[in-house]
C-alpha cells in the first residue's frame, strides 16, 4: 500500500463527509423546488401573488446549496473513473444497507401518502356538494412521488448522521 | 435481554499497526465502515467477519463475540 494510495483513500474519505453534509441542503433544494412546483401549477388560482416571489427566492438558495452537493457528486465520480476499485468501496455493503432501508422508508410514505388521498377523494365523495375538486390524477401522481423521494432522503441522511 | 456482536477490531488493528484507512483499503470497504464497526454501531456480514479475520490471520471469533447486554 503506498502513499499516493492513502492520499487517494483520504481524498475520497473527504469527499464522502462533503456528500453527506451536503445532502441536506440538496434536500432542502428538492423539496422547495417541487413544493413551488405543485403550488404554482396546481393552485395557481388560489396562491396569492407574493407566494411565487418567496418560492423563487427559497428555490436560488436551494439551487446554490444543490450546486454544491452535486460538485461534491462529480468529484467523487471523476476519483472512481481514476481509481475504479473505489466504486466497490464507496458503496460497501454499509452504505447498501442504508439505501435499502432508507427505500423501505420511502416506500412506506408512498402507500401512506396514497392511502391519505384515497381517504381525502372518498370524503368529497361523501360531502358531493364540494364541487370544485382541486385533487387531480396528476397532483396525486406528483405528490406520491415526491413525499417518496423526499423520505427516503431524509431517512438516509438521519441514518448517515445516526453513524 | 439481547444479544449483540462484540469486537475486537480496534486491538487487532493496533496490533498490525494499521490506521482505519488502511484498514478500509485492504477490507475493500469504507473507512467510515470501519469506524462503525469499531464503535459497535454496525454488525458487519458474515463475509466482511472473515474477510476482516483472514486479514488479520486469525480466526473470526477472535475478532468479533456474542455479547448478552
Amino acid at each position: 500500500m503506498n502513499d499516493n494510495e492513502l492520499n487517494t483513500v483520504d481524498d475520497l474519505d473527504k469527499l464522502e463527509q462533503q456528500r453527506r453534509s451536503t445532502l441536506s441542503l440538496f434536500i432542502y433544494y428538492f423539496s422547495s423546488w417541487q413544493l413551488g412546483w405543485i403550488a404554482t401549477k396546481y393552485f395557481s388560482t388560489i396562491m396569492p401573488i407574493y407566494l411565487y416571489y418567496v418560492f423563487g427566492i427559497v428555490l436560488l438558495l436551494g439551487t446554490l446549496g444543490s450546486i454544491w452537493h452535486l460538485t461534491n457528486i462529480a468529484k467523487i465520480t471523476k476519483l472512481i473513473k481514476k481509481n475504479p476499485e473505489f466504486k466497490k468501496v464507496i458503496n460497501d455493503e454499509r452504505e447498501c444497507s442504508l439505501k435499502n432501508k432508507a427505500m423501505a422508508y420511502g416506500f412506506t410514505a408512498s402507500i401512506a401518502t396514497s392511502a391519505v388521498f384515497l381517504a381525502i377523494l372518498a370524503l368529497i365523495e361523501a360531502f358531493s356538494y364540494l364541487d370544485t375538486v382541486l385533487i387531480t390524477a396528476n397532483l396525486v401522481a406528483h405528490v406520491t412521488l415526491v413525499v417518496t423521494i423526499l423520505i427516503a432522503a431524509i431517512a438516509y441522511s438521519i441514518m448517515e448522521q445516526q453513524e | 435481554m439481547s444479544d449483540s456482536v462484540g469486537n475486537n477490531l480496534k486491538i487487532w488493528r493496533a496490533k498490525f499497526d494499521l490506521t482505519q484507512a488502511q484498514l478500509a483499503l485492504k477490507a475493500g470497504v469504507s473507512r467510515k465502515t470501519i469506524n462503525t464497526l469499531e464503535r459497535g454501531v454496525y454488525t458487519p456480514s458474515v463475509e466482511l467477519a472473515l474477510k476482516l479475520a483472514a486479514l488479520f490471520e486469525t480466526s473470526v471469533e477472535e475478532v468479533f463475540f456474542l455479547k448478552t447486554d
